[in-house]
């Protein structure tokens, strides 16, 4: 039973992008506690307490970092339940994805993301990407408790 | 339908006959003969009613015209007042009596008075034959009628009152026609005519034995007078019919009546007087007299003769120049329905074939004779027999109709699509038409509309294909790059873990794995927006293409080395136009980098034929002529990517633009001096190419 407060949940299917993002933010100190999940059932396992994480008590991430294309359920659906339930409705919500196409763009806008950026291959960019929205949202922004 | 339909129609015999054209010959004036009926009854009546003053107060001028004639009886006078109202209720119904009676009643009335008129003339003449004298000229002023003239009382004359009886029997027969279509009104009128023209000569020639019978007293001048103005108000009455159609009529025959009858009656008694009165004077003696009455009346019939001859001659030069005409309408007529390709018909207003041209064997089967009098209703496809009857409809309350079709069942049972083309002709009572076999144009038509289906269809197929290249190619930039990026992600993350234990060779190798990937992501990048540049519309308009140039040079910071002049305005897309100057430019900027601070790009820009030319030349390192036409080729590459950095898509995505407007783009070199290319746009319309119409130049190519 984990009763350490999340700062991030990272919702990633590549088992790759997901370490490459947790070592990013680790590293530059953004945040050190992550739950990693792989994709948007599991998600929302996670923030409504329900199937594997029904016995979950440490309260809702600070913010949620959502890859776009993942099996079973996308991140767009993701987005969608999370935006229409009050109690996820305010945690800031990150869309990364692999490529920059319009329709995904305009809407993750529409169903209120609240940032949409694009993973480049460059890692060093990569890198820098990742830390300056964890900086962002983790510390330079300011959230309603 | 041709205005010509209306001359045909009636030509053939389908209209009105050419009456109109013979009616107005040179011959008839346009004499109103009602109203010389009515002139006639109103100089009875004023002449009757001066009488009756005159008796009433014993004014002898009112009588008796001169003094010393005789005085017209007061029961003539009633008789021709009478006769007056009779002809007057007989006439056209806007006499002023005929107002207030209704027809018949109009009839019985003037029958009645017509009856009286005969009765009194029978009654005297009664009293003059037999001795029966009921006295019926003395009713009226018995005691001024023996003072009038001393010598002779005033009675009626004998042949005033044969005058009488036959005025009231042709007044009361006046639209009696025998079977032969002779009018006994008018042999009765033109006998009193011949009473009153005896008693007028007689006056004129001073002839008593025509103006009385025996020794009775003689006819009055106002009653001669009377007689031949109503004789002739009755003959004129009825001029449709009898004798009066043959004079108003448009024949040669009434023509020459017209204008002989009335000279000769005219000149022949002005003659005899003329020779009379002369010889009366002692001008002449009676030899003289006759041979110059005779040689008058020779000159005046030769001169009557041979106006009319000179007038029938015209009149017949010009009926058969009228019959030529129609000749000629109804050959051209006879012409046109036996060889036109289209069924050219008159349909009556019961929907009846009147007349059917030549071609309907042709196109329905039947014969014209065959469908003469039958309906064509018969024939129309049960499916339209609706909609043709109101098309019918329409076009008889005056609206030609000229894109009407119907389907037609012929006589072998085929059915095939007619065109109309109809009219209604009001003074016909018919439709003409013409019919057009439309087989052959909706065949056309349906042919045309299964290459539209046809065109449909490839149209979705297309627009499938295009939806699949665009999954693919979300799921190339998806899917392709995360790969890469993991690739770069972990040789960076060895580096950064492991650089230390690692010597220079091994962190080249680390390099190079990161290098190559971020090439691929740059290439995947450019494949994708190569690719988005076929799915975009071209949207032209008008642009200040040294201005674009302008801003273009400005925001890759070029503009020591670019040099341009005035360039002509396009009309194209601006986006894409701008892209083509990026492309264009970087281009030139990478191979003439080189040269350094001596670099020079001039951009240059003219109005052809038709079209508009843009040049840029750059003085950098150029290329080999010999692979030109791999220039503009997808990934491909005249240089190694370590001479120059690049992906090979930059002048693909040019030359695809400049196709898109529908222009062309070339290019000439020569290594080490420098490269120019050039593009030309149409001026007006830049069209949007179908993505297919462009070469294939696809990446499979590129790498072979």
């Amino acid at each position: 039973m984990n009763y350490q407060h999340v700062e991030i949940l990272l919702v990633e299917d590549s088992s790759a992008d997901a370490e490459m993002t947790m070592r990013t933010l680790k590293r530059r100190g953004i945040a050190n506690n992550i739950q990693w999940v792989r994709d948007g059932v599991e998600a929302l396992d996670y923030l409504f307490c329900t199937g594997d994480y029904a016995d979950r008590i440490n309260g809702y991430p600070k913010m949620v970092l959502l890859d776009l294309k993942m099996p079973k359920m996308d991140g767009l659906q993701v987005l969608e339940r999370m935006k229409q339930d009050p109690h996820t409705k305010t945690i800031p919500v990150v869309m990364m994805t692999s490529s920059r196409e319009e329709g995904d763009l305009v809407a993750s806008y529409r169903l209120g993301v609240n940032s949409f950026v694009v993973k480049p291959v460059d890692f060093g960019e990569f890198a820098e990407t990742v830390a300056q929205v964890g900086m962002y949202w983790m510390i330079a922004n300011e959230a309603p408790d | 339908m041709p205005h010509g339909m209306r001359l045909d129609a009636a030509a053939c015999g389908m209209g009105r006959p050419f009456r109109s054209c013979i009616t107005d010959g040179p011959i008839v004036p346009g004499v109103r003969l009602d109203l010389i009926s009515a002139a006639s009854v109103r100089l009875a009546l004023v002449v009757a009613g001066l009488v009756l003053i005159g008796w009433t107060w014993d004014i002898g001028p009112l009588k008796s015209v001169l003094p010393g004639f005789v005085s017209m009886n007061p029961m003539t006078a009633v008789a021709f007042v009478l006769a007056a109202l009779s002809l007057s209720l007989q006439s056209s119904p806007d006499g002023a009596l005929a107002r207030t009676s209704s027809s018949t009643r109009r009839k019985a009335i003037a029958r009645l008075a017509a009856g009286t008129v005969v009765a009194i003339g029978l009654l005297r003449l009664a009293a003059v034959a037999m001795g029966v004298d009921t006295g019926v000229d003395q009713w009226l002023f018995a005691g001024r009628l023996v003072g009038d003239n001393p010598l002779m009382p005033n009675r009626m004359a004998p042949n005033t009152a044969i005058g009488l009886v036959l005025l009231g029997v042709a007044l009361a027969t006046l639209d009696a026609t025998t079977r032969r279509g002779r009018r006994p009104a008018e042999l009765l009128s033109t006998a009193v005519f011949v009473v009153s023209l005896l008693a007028l000569t007689g006056y004129a020639y001073r002839v008593p034995e025509f103006t009385g019978v025996a020794n009775f007293i003689p006819m009055a001048l106002p009653t001669a007078a009377v007689f031949a103005s109503l004789a002739i108000g009755v003959f004129v009455a009825r001029p449709d019919s009898g004798m009066m159609a043959v004079l108003t009529g448009p024949s040669l025959g009434g023509a020459m009546a017209r204008r002989l009858l009335p000279s000769m009656v005219l000149a022949l008694l002005l003659l005899g007087w003329l020779r009379l009165e002369g010889e009366r004077q002692g001008l002449y003696g009676m030899e003289l007299g006759v041979a110059l009455y005779t040689l008058a009346n020779i000159a005046i019939f030769a001169a009557l003769v041979g106006w009319s001859a000179s007038a029938l001659h015209r009149a017949e030069v010009e009926r058969d120049g009228v019959a030529a005409v129609r000749d000629q309408a109804l050959a051209l007529n006879r012409m046109i329905m036996d060889n036109s390709l289209d069924v050219i018909c008159a349909i009556d207003a019961d929907g009846r074939f009147v007349k059917v041209s030549m071609a309907s064997a042709q196109l329905w089967g039947y014969a014209p004779a065959e469908l003469v009098g039958r309906a064509y209703a018969e024939l129309v496809h049960p499916d339209d027999a609706i909609k043709t009857t109101v098309a019918a409809e329409v076009i008889r309350s005056g609206q030609p109709t000229v894109d009407f079709s119907n389907r037609y069942v012929c006589k072998d049972g085929r059915v095939i699509d007619i065109d109309w083309s109809s009219v209604w002709s009001v003074t016909d009572g018919m439709w003409f038409s013409v019919a057009r076999d439309a087989t052959r144009r909706k065949q056309t038509e349906r042919a045309i509309a299964s290459l539209n289906a046809e065109l449909a269809v490839n149209a979705e197929q297309l627009q499938q294909s295009n939806h699949e290249l665009e999954a693919f190619s979300y799921s190339i930039s998806h899917d392709l790059r995360a790969p890469l990026r993991h690739i770069d992600g972990y040789a960076r993350m060895l580096q950064e873990d492991a650089g230390d234990q690692l010597d220079a060779e091994m962190r080249r190798y680390l390099d190079t794995i990161s290098d190559s990937a971020r090439q691929m992501g740059a290439l995947i990048d450019d494949l994708l927006a190569f690719s988005r540049l076929g799915r975009k519309a071209v949207e032209c308009t008008e642009i200040d293409m040294q201005d674009l140039v302008g801003r273009v040079v400005h925001e890759v910071g070029a503009e020591e080395r670019v040099s341009f002049g005035a360039l002509p305005p396009a009309f194209a897309d601006p986006v894409l136009l701008k892209q083509v100057w990026v492309n264009l430019l970087s281009n030139a900027l990478k191979y003439s980098a080189p040269r350094g601070d001596g670099a020079r790009i001039e951009i240059s820009g003219e109005h052809g034929d038709g079209i508009v030319r843009y040049r840029i030349c750059d003085n950098g390192v150029g290329f080999d002529m010999r692979y030109v036409d791999k220039l503009f080729g997808v990934f491909q590459r005249l240089h190694s990517p370590d001479e120059f950095e690049g992906t090979g898509v930059g002048l693909a995505i040019v030359q695809r633009i400049v196709i898109r407007h529908g222009g062309t783009i070339s290019a000439e070199a020569e290594p080490g001096r420098g490269a120019i290319f050039t593009f030309e746009l149409p001026i007006i319309g830049g069209q949007d190419v179908p993505e297919q119409d462009i070469p294939a130049v696809s990446a499979t190519e590129a790498s072979a």
